[in-house]
C-alpha cells in the first residue's frame, strides 16, 4: 500500500489479509458483508419497533379523542311540568342570588316527598335543582334543602320571602304512534310539538336513525328521514325522542360531572379521584419506602439486607389484581371496623389508596436504596469524623446527597399510582364522583376505562371514544411525570 | 462555633445523650417501615389462605352414600357410568353432545357419527360411518361416554347430574375455627337437611373443571389454558424483537440522534400505564387488523375464524408490546456485562461482527437475558387491565384451541369473581389467586435455576 517503503513494514497478518482480499477471494468477502448488513437491518428494525409503539399510542389516542370531540351525545328530550295539585309552600326568608339553602322547617311527609333530591323547583321565574335534603333530628324547624341555582337557562335572582315554591317534574317526550320506514310524520302528545323548531335534529330511541324536523304543529312533526349514513328504520309507538348534544373541549376541561348517559363529560371527577388515590398511596409509600431504603442502606447488616431485599421483591412481583382482592377483603373491612361503617362506604378511595401504597413501597425503596448506596463512603466518614451520629449523617449528609435519586423514586411512584388500574377498579367504586372525602366511592380514570370496556363495547359509540380521551389524559400525565423524573436525575445529580 | 465552645461539659453530655436517644428512636422508626412492608405481605398471604380454606354447608339432591357402598371417589368409571344410567338416564345423551360433539347442536342428531363427533374412540358394535347418534341403544351411548371420559370427568358428571351439590353457606377459615359450635347450631336450625364439610377451595377438581354456573363445579382450567396460550404468543413475539433491539442498541448503535431517541423512547414506554397498551391493542390488533387477528385471512388454510378480533393473538401481541421495553432494558444490561475482551479476542481471530455476537456475546449474555425475560413474562401473566380492554370473554364454554380463539386468563377470572357480591365467589377467587401465585413462583424458580445452570457452564 505504502509505496514509499519501509516506514511501516507489513506484519504477516496484514499480508494474509491482503491476500484474502485479492481477486480469488472477493466473492466470499462480499457475501459475508451482505449477510452482516441484512442482520444489522433486522436488528435496527427491532429497535425501531418501540418507536412505532409510541407513534401508535399517540396516533390512536389522538385520532379517537379527536372523534370524541366531534361527536354528539343523544339525550332524551324532556319537558318540565309543574306538578298539578301538589302542595305549595312559601319561602320563609328571602333568598339572595348566591344562597344555596332553602329553609323548609317541619313539614308533612307528603310535602317532603315532592322535595326529593334531583327534582326541580320553580321560584318566580328561576328554576333550581334540589341537591340534597338537610335533616336535623333534634330541631326539625331547621330542616331544609340544598339547591343548585339557575338551572335550565334561567337566571339566579333575588327572591323575597313569601314567593311560592312550585315543584316541577321532568317528563320525557315520547312518540304516540308507530312509524314505518316510509312515514314522515312523528306523532306526539298534544302540545309537545311546540317544543321543536324547524331544522332540529332528532333521534327516536333505541334506533340510531337521525331525522331533521321540517315542519311543526301542536302534536306532529314533519321530518326528513334517514339523515346521515344510517338508513330509515321502523319505530314502534311510545319511544323516547332524543336530541344531539355536542361534546366540547370547554366542558371536558371544566365540567364537574362525568355522566355519559346525561351527556355530561367533565373529566374533573375522574382526575380528582385519581389524584386523591395517588396522594393517599404516596402518603403510605413514600415514608415507608424511604424508611425501608434508609434502613437497608445505612443500618442493616449485609446478611439482613440479603434476606429482606428478596421479600420486598416478592411484594413487587405480586399481580395487582391480587392487591385488589387484598383491598376489598382485608383493608376495607379493617377501615370500616376502625372508623365505623357509616363513615366508610364499602367501595372507597382510602382503602384502594392504602393498598396501592403498599404495592409501591418496593418501587420506592429499591430506587431510593440504589441512590443512597451510590453516595460515596468518604462523605459518611467525613461526617462521622466531625462527630455526627449515624442518624445525623444519614439525614443531613447521605439523603441530601442522594436527593435526586430519591425524588426520581417519588415521581416514578406517583406515575405508577396514577396508572394503576386493578386495585381501584375492584375497591374504589364504580361511580364518577367529585368529592374530597376519601371514605366514599369515586371512580378513577383507569377504573372507568376498565369498567366501560369490560362489557361488549360497541365501536363508534361515544363511550368507546371516551376511553381514548381518558387514556390520552392518563398518557400525558404519566409521560410528564416520567420526563420530569428523568430530568431531575440529570439536573440534580451530584457527581462524585 | 462560639456556641459550641461556650457550653460546659455537662451540657455537652446532656446534648450527646439526647442526640443518641434520637438516633435510637429513628432506628426503630426505619426498622418499623420494613416491618410494615413484610407484615403486609404476610397479611396478604393470610387473607388469601383464610378465604381458601373453610367450612361449607352443602346439601345434596341425593345423598351420595345411598348410591354406592364405597365413596364415589373410589369407583372406577364403569361403575360411575352405571350410577349415571340408573339415576339420570336422560342426561347421558346430553352429556355426550356437550362433551364430545364436534358440530353445532342442531346438526348433532342429523349427521353420521364419524362427522358428528370429534376425535373419539368408538366402542365395539358401532359403525360410525353409517349410524347416527339416534340409532344407538342407551347402553351404546353410555359406553361411548365412558370410553371417552377420564374417571375424574365421570365423577364430575355423577356429581353434577345425580348428586347435585348445592352450596348453601360458606365460612372463611377464621370463622370456621373460632366459631364452630355456632356454625353447627345455625346449620341444624336453618338447613336441617344439609351437611357441613371442611374444604380447600383449591383442589384437583378446581384445576380440571372449566367455567360453570354452579359454584361447586367452577374451575380454572379454561383460564389456565388461556394464560398459557397467551404466554406462548407473547414469548414468540416479544423475545426475538426484544433481544434483537437490545443487541442493536448495545452492539451496533452509534451515539446519534436516532439511537438516542430510541433509548429515551424505550425508557419512557416502560413507564406508560399498562391499560394504555390495552387501548392500543384494542384499536390496532382488535379493530384495524381484525382480518388477521380473527383468523379470517387464514380461513383458506382451514382455520376456524373468530367472529371478531378479540382473540388470543390480539391479547398476546398487546402484552408483547407491554413487556418489550422491559426485555430490552434487561437484555441491554446483560449484554453490557459481557467483557470487552471476549469481543476483542473474537475479532482478533478474524470473526465478523455477527459471528462475534452470535457465537461469543450472546452465549455469554444468555443467563442475564433469560432471567430478565422470564421476570418480564411473570409480569405479563399477572396483567389484567390491558386484557380487559382488549376484550377478554367473561363466559367461555369451550377451551381455547388455537390463537384465534376467544380467551380468558386467570387474572381476569380473579377480577370477575372478586367483583361478584356472593361470598362463595370470594373463596373461588382466593383459590384462583393461589393458582396464579404458584404459577409465578414456578416461573421465577425456573429463571433462577436457568441462570445458575448457564453460569456454571460458562465457568
Amino acid at each position: 500500500m505504502n509505496e514509499s517503503g519501509a516506514v511501516q513494514p507489513l506484519t504477516p497478518l496484514e499480508r494474509g489479509l491482503g491476500q484474502a482480499r485479492s481477486k480469488d477471494n472477493t466473492t466470499l468477502y462480499k457475501r459475508a458483508r451482505v449477510g452482516e448488513e441484512i442482520i444489522r437491518a433486522i436488528l435496527l428494525f427491532c429497535g425501531v419497533v418501540s418507536i412505532f409503539t409510541t407513534i401508535g399510542i399517540v396516533l390512536v389516542l389522538g385520532r379517537e379523542s379527536f372523534l370524541f370531540f366531534g361527536s354528539e351525545a343523544w339525550l332524551p328530550i324532556k319537558q318540565l311540568s309543574i306538578v298539578e295539585g301538589g302542595a305549595t309552600f312559601d319561602l320563609q326568608t328571602s333568598l339572595a342570588t348566591d344562597d344555596t339553602f332553602i329553609l323548609i322547617g317541619e313539614v308533612a311527609n307528603e310535602v317532603r316527598a315532592t322535595l326529593a333530591p334531583n327534582s326541580y323547583l320553580k321560584i318566580d321565574n328561576e328554576i333550581v335543582l334540589i341537591e340534597s335534603r338537610v335533616e336535623n333530628l333534634e330541631d326539625p324547624t331547621n330542616n331544609g334543602i340544598n339547591i343548585q341555582r339557575a338551572q335550565l337557562d334561567t337566571l339566579a335572582t333575588l327572591h323575597q320571602a313569601g314567593a311560592t315554591l312550585q315543584p316541577m317534574r321532568e317528563r320525557q317526550i315520547k312518540t304516540v304512534a308507530a312509524m314505518t320506514t316510509e312515514d314522515t310524520t312523528v306523532t306526539l302528545e298534544e302540545g309537545d310539538g311546540l317544543l321543536f323548531e324547524i331544522g332540529d335534529r332528532i333521534q327516536i330511541a333505541p334506533s340510531s336513525e337521525i331525522m331533521v324536523v321540517t315542519q311543526v304543529t301542536e302534536n306532529t312533526l314533519e321530518v326528513e328521514r334517514a339523515v346521515g349514513d344510517i338508513s330509515a328504520a321502523n319505530h314502534p309507538a311510545d319511544e323516547t325522542l332524543h336530541y344531539p348534544k355536542p361534546v366540547s373541549w370547554v366542558e371536558f376541561l371544566t365540567g364537574r360531572q362525568w355522566q355519559p348517559q346525561l351527556g355530561l363529560f367533565g373529566i374533573a371527577p375522574l382526575v380528582n379521584a385519581t389524584l386523591m388515590s395517588s396522594l393517599i398511596a404516596m402518603l403510605v409509600a413514600f415514608p415507608l419506602g424511604l424508611g425501608a431504603a434508609i434502613y437497608l442502606s445505612e443500618y442493616a447488616t449485609a446478611n439482613l439486607r440479603n434476606t429482606l431485599k428478596p421479600i420486598l421483591e416478592i411484594l413487587a412481583g405480586v399481580p395487582t389484581v391480587v392487591y385488589g382482592y387484598f383491598a376489598i377483603q382485608f383493608m376495607t373491612p379493617l377501615l370500616r371496623g376502625l372508623l365505623g361503617s357509616n363513615t366508610v362506604e364499602i367501595y372507597n378511595v382510602a382503602s384502594a389508596g392504602i393498598v396501592m401504597g403498599i404495592m409501591i413501597i418496593p418501587t420506592i425503596s429499591s430506587m431510593s436504596e440504589d441512590a443512597l448506596h451510590a453516595v460515596p463512603r468518604s462523605l459518611r466518614e467525613a461526617s462521622y469524623g466531625l462527630g455526627s451520629t449515624r442518624l445525623e449523617t444519614t439525614v443531613r449528609v447521605v439523603v441530601p446527597a442522594a436527593l435526586s435519586g430519591v425524588l426520581a423514586a417519588l415521581i416514578v411512584g406517583v406515575s405508577r399510582a396514577v396508572g394503576e388500574t386493578m386495585i381501584v377498579a375492584i375497591a374504589a367504586g364504580a361511580r364518577p364522583n367529585f368529592t374530597f372525602n376519601p371514605f366514599v366511592g369515586a371512580e378513577t380514570m383507569t377504573g372507568h376505562i376498565a369498567r366501560i370496556s369490560g362489557g361488549d363495547l360497541s365501536y363508534n359509540s361515544i363511550d368507546y371514544n371516551s376511553i381514548f380521551i381518558i387514556g390520552l389524559t392518563l398518557f400525558i400525565i404519566t409521560l410528564i411525570l416520567n420526563l420530569v423524573s428523568g430530568w431531575i436525575v440529570r439536573r440534580f445529580r451530584e457527581a462524585y | 462555633m462560639t456556641s459550641l465552645l461556650n457550653i460546659t461539659q455537662d451540657q455537652y453530655k446532656q446534648k450527646l445523650q439526647a442526640r443518641q436517644t434520637q438516633g435510637v428512636l429513628y432506628t426503630y422508626l426505619y426498622r418499623s417501615s420494613l416491618v410494615v412492608a413484610v407484615l403486609s405481605l404476610i397479611v396478604l398471604a393470610l387473607t388469601v389462605l383464610n378465604q381458601n380454606f373453610g367450612l361449607v354447608v352443602v346439601q345434596y339432591k341425593i345423598d351420595p352414600t345411598t348410591l354406592s357402598d364405597e365413596p364415589l371417589e373410589n369407583l372406577d368409571k364403569n361403575q360411575l357410568g352405571e350410577i349415571l344410567q340408573q339415576n339420570a338416564p336422560r342426561r347421558i345423551l346430553v352429556l355426550v353432545r356437550d362433551t364430545l360433539a364436534a358440530v353445532a347442536p342442531d346438526q348433532f342428531t342429523t349427521l353420521n357419527l364419524d362427522q358428528a363427533l370429534g376425535n373419539v374412540v368408538f366402542p365395539e358394535g358401532i359403525n360410525p360411518s353409517e349410524q347416527k347418534i339416534t340409532d344407538l341403544s342407551d347402553d351404546q351411548v353410555l359406553a361411548l361416554l365412558v370410553e371417552n371420559s377420564t374417571p375424574s370427568e365421570m365423577l364430575t358428571f355423577v356429581n353434577t347430574e345425580v348428586v347435585g351439590v348445592d352450596i348453601l353457606k360458606t365460612y372463611s377459615f377464621y370463622e370456621s375455627a373460632s366459631n364452630r359450635a355456632a356454625i353447627d347450631a345455625e346449620t341444624t336450625e336453618k338447613f336441617p337437611e344439609a351437611t357441613i364439610e371442611f374444604r380447600s377451595w383449591l383442589s384437583g377438581r378446581f384445576l380440571q373443571n372449566g367455567q360453570s354456573a354452579n359454584v361447586n363445579d367452577i374451575g380454572v382450567r379454561t383460564a389456565l389454558i388461556g394464560s398459557l396460550w397467551i404466554m406462548l404468543v407473547t414469548i414468540l413475539t416479544a423475545l426475538p424483537l426484544g433481544v434483537g433491539a437490545a443487541i442493536y442498541l448495545e452492539e451496533y448503535a452509534t451515539d446519534n440522534a436516532v439511537n438516542r431517541l430510541i433509548e429515551t423512547n424505550i425508557r419512557n414506554l416502560a413507564g406508560v400505564p399498562s391499560i394504555i397498551y390495552g387501548i392500543l391493542g384494542l384499536s390496532i390488533f382488535v379493530r384495524a387488523l381484525v382480518f388477521i387477528t380473527s383468523g379470517s385471512a387464514f380461513s383458506g388454510l382451514g382455520v376456524e375464524a373468530n367472529a371478531n378480533g378479540r382473540t388470543i393473538l390480539s391479547a398476546g401481541m398487546s402484552l408483547a408490546l407491554l413487556i418489550l421495553p422491559i426485555i430490552i432494558i434487561n437484555g441491554q444490561e446483560a449484554i453490557r456485562a459481557v467483557p470487552r475482551t471476549i469481543r476483542e479476542a473474537s475479532y482478533g481471530l478474524g470473526a465478523t461482527k455477527w459471528q462475534t455476537i452470535s457465537r461469543q456475546v450472546l452465549p455469554a449474555a444468555i443467563p442475564g437475558v433469560l432471567t430478565g425475560t422470564i421476570l418480564a413474562f411473570s409480569r405479563a401473566i399477572g396483567e389484567t387491565a390491558p386484557l380487559i380492554v382488549v376484550g377478554a370473554s367473561t363466559v367461555l364454554t369451550s377451551d381455547p384451541n388455537n390463537v384465534f380463539s376467544p380467551f380468558t386468563v386467570i387474572p381476569i377470572q380473579i377480577y370477575n369473581w372478586t367483583s361478584r357480591p356472593q361470598p362463595e365467589y370470594q373463596h373461588i377467587a382466593a383459590a384462583a389467586i393461589i393458582v396464579l401465585l404458584i404459577l409465578l413462583l414456578v416461573l421465577n424458580t425456573f429463571a433462577i435455576i436457568l441462570r445458575n445452570r448457564y453460569s456454571k457452564n460458562l465457568s
